[in-house]
């Protein structure tokens, strides 16, 4: 039957399909997340192969653990929560640590409050390059609220943090991103 | 300069990102929209995060797709035979042989002593006895056979008896609680005691032969089958009863079989016998398997841990 006949599948129905065996859904999953799968890998690991093998990763991990989804949330947030996991025990496997600078760490890097400037006045080929040096845990965050758009619930969910964390790390990527900016002006200098 | 927005409840700051993402709920979006009406350190600050979003979108924007290859890796992953760790090796039958080969040896030292030495104490003492009270009278060769299986016999449900449980096995908390199944550990205890019963009691058919002459064949065939069948009722009576209640059954039955009594001028009298049933046939076999089967599924369910 020609699939151009077929009615849409909603997202839901790929998973139930995947879960039982169908693998022309998890081809179609994967033509709509691919792209906003692949930026998520790539803010945590700078390596495009490594981005790529746990892209491989995430998605052999969605075929064999679809019929756990409970459809609690939604199934973009729970295929970045399974992208994050494969990423994590990769690179812990591997022991790359860029994952896991903390955010305490990164912090400690940035000074109070700094610059005398609106970010609102940078020039947003600065800001973005400022944002490629930001601390893979602040890239992360601006990533999920700006690039997937979730929600600070679904953002919380998918770090296995409170939502009071989810707004403080944001505050903290933001400073992060003013002290960044600040040091490249007094370099220029 | 740049601006401080107060933290507090008013404002809505924490609200922001969100808000410029597109990303909240109606209502908290209506109060932002409200908010920023008459508040400009949010107005400023709203400015600043769209600045941010604007930033990671075009930062993350040139990531591109990924290669085209991906799904047919991913194909290739599903579709590899599982490494061949664990379980491989916990099913392959060399494996498994070698795991039960483990078990079995280690429970040779585990049997109480008492079985290896009683069993042989018997056999000899029996032994000594039929050659010493017919040796020399070819008229009670048959006597001396059916002497031995009796004492086949009783060695067979003797051991077997004391081969299970807390008063049996000083580490049987422990033999519970390893991963090795106890119906494992419990055939492997049966296969040691009734072989080596086996052994003692068909070497002694031998002596008997040689000493009467005849083949030891037609000794063993006596006492065989029924040393089987005692043996595993004694082990099913004492995983289900206790030793003692497994044993006495035993001796019963085999007492019933091979020592009907008689009264002959008003005396009771016992007298040696083997009845066609009560030898070596397809049907005390096929019994004795069943008894082995039914103590073996029996005994995970009845750990007998308190005494």
């Amino acid at each position: 039957m020609d699939m151009n006949m077929q009615p849409v599948v909603d997202d839901r129905q790929l998973l139930r399909d995947i879960a039982a065996g169908n693998r022309q859904a998890l081809a179609e999953l994967y033509t709509r997340y691919q792209r906003p799968l692949f930026n998520y890998l790539l803010q945590l690991t700078p390596d495009y192969w490594l981005a790529e093998e746990l892209l491989q990763d995430t998605l052999v991990a969605v075929w064999k653990s679809a019929h756990s989804f409970e459809e609690r949330s939604s199934v973009q947030t729970w295929l970045i929560g399974i992208a994050r996991r494969q990423a994590h025990n990769t690179l812990r496997q591997r022991k790359i640590p860029l994952i896991y600078e903390s955010e305490m760490e990164a912090m400690a890097a940035i000074e109070p409050e700094s610059g005398d400037f609106t970010l609102a006045t940078i020039a947003r080929e600065e800001l973005a390059a400022a944002f490629t040096q930001l601390a893979p845990v602040h890239r992360e965050i601006l990533a999920l609220i700006f690039v997937q758009e979730l929600s600070y619930a679904e953002t919380a969910t998918i770090l296995g943090v409170p939502v009071g964390t989810v707004k403080s790390r944001l505050s903290n990527a933001r400073r992060a991103l003013r002290s960044l900016l600040n040091a490249r002006k007094e370099l220029k200098r | 300069m740049m601006f401080q927005v107060p933290q507090d409840r008013e404002h809505v700051v924490d609200l922001l990102p969100a808000y410029s993402s597109g990303n909240l709920d109606e209502a908290s979006a209506n109060r932002v929209r409200e908010h920023l009406l008459a508040c400009e350190p949010c107005r400023l600050e709203l400015a600043g995060w769209e600045a941010i979003r604007d930033a990671t979108l075009l930062a993350t924007a040139s990531a591109g797709l990924p290669s085209a290859q991906i799904l047919d890796q991913v194909w290739a992953k599903i579709d590899a035979p599982p490494v061949p760790q664990v379980v491989i090796r916990q099913w392959s039958p060399g494996s498994l042989g070698a795991l039960f080969w483990l078990v079995f040896r280690k429970q040779v030292g585990i049997i109480h002593k008492s079985i290896w030495i009683v069993s042989a104490m018997i056999m000899v003492f029996g032994c000594i006895l039929i050659l010493a009270a017919t040796l020399g009278n070819q008229s009670h060769m048959h006597e001396a056979q059916l002497l031995l299986a009796l004492f086949a016999s009783v060695i067979g449900a003797s051991g077997v008896a004391f081969i299970y449980g807390a008063e049996n096995d000083a580490g049987f908390e422990l033999t519970l609680s390893t991963p090795t199944s106890i119906r494992i550990v419990m055939i492997c205890r049966m296969i040691l005691v009734v072989g080596y019963d086996l052994l003692l009691s068909a070497l002694a058919s031998t002596i008997l032969a040689l000493s009467y002459g005849g083949g030891p064949w037609e000794i063993i065939q006596l006492w065989l089958g029924p040393m089987l069948l005692l043996a595993s009722i004694s082990l099913m009576l004492s995983m289900m009863v206790g030793s003692v209640i497994g044993l006495l059954f035993s001796l019963i039955l085999e007492a019933t079989q091979a020592l009907p009594t008689n009264i002959e001028q008003g005396l009771l009298g016992l007298q040696l016998a083997r009845p066609d049933l009560w030898q070596t046939n397809p049907i005390i076999i096929l019994l004795a398997v069943l008894f082995f089967v039914f103590a073996i599924l029996y005994a995970p369910r009845q750990p007998r841990l308190s005494s």
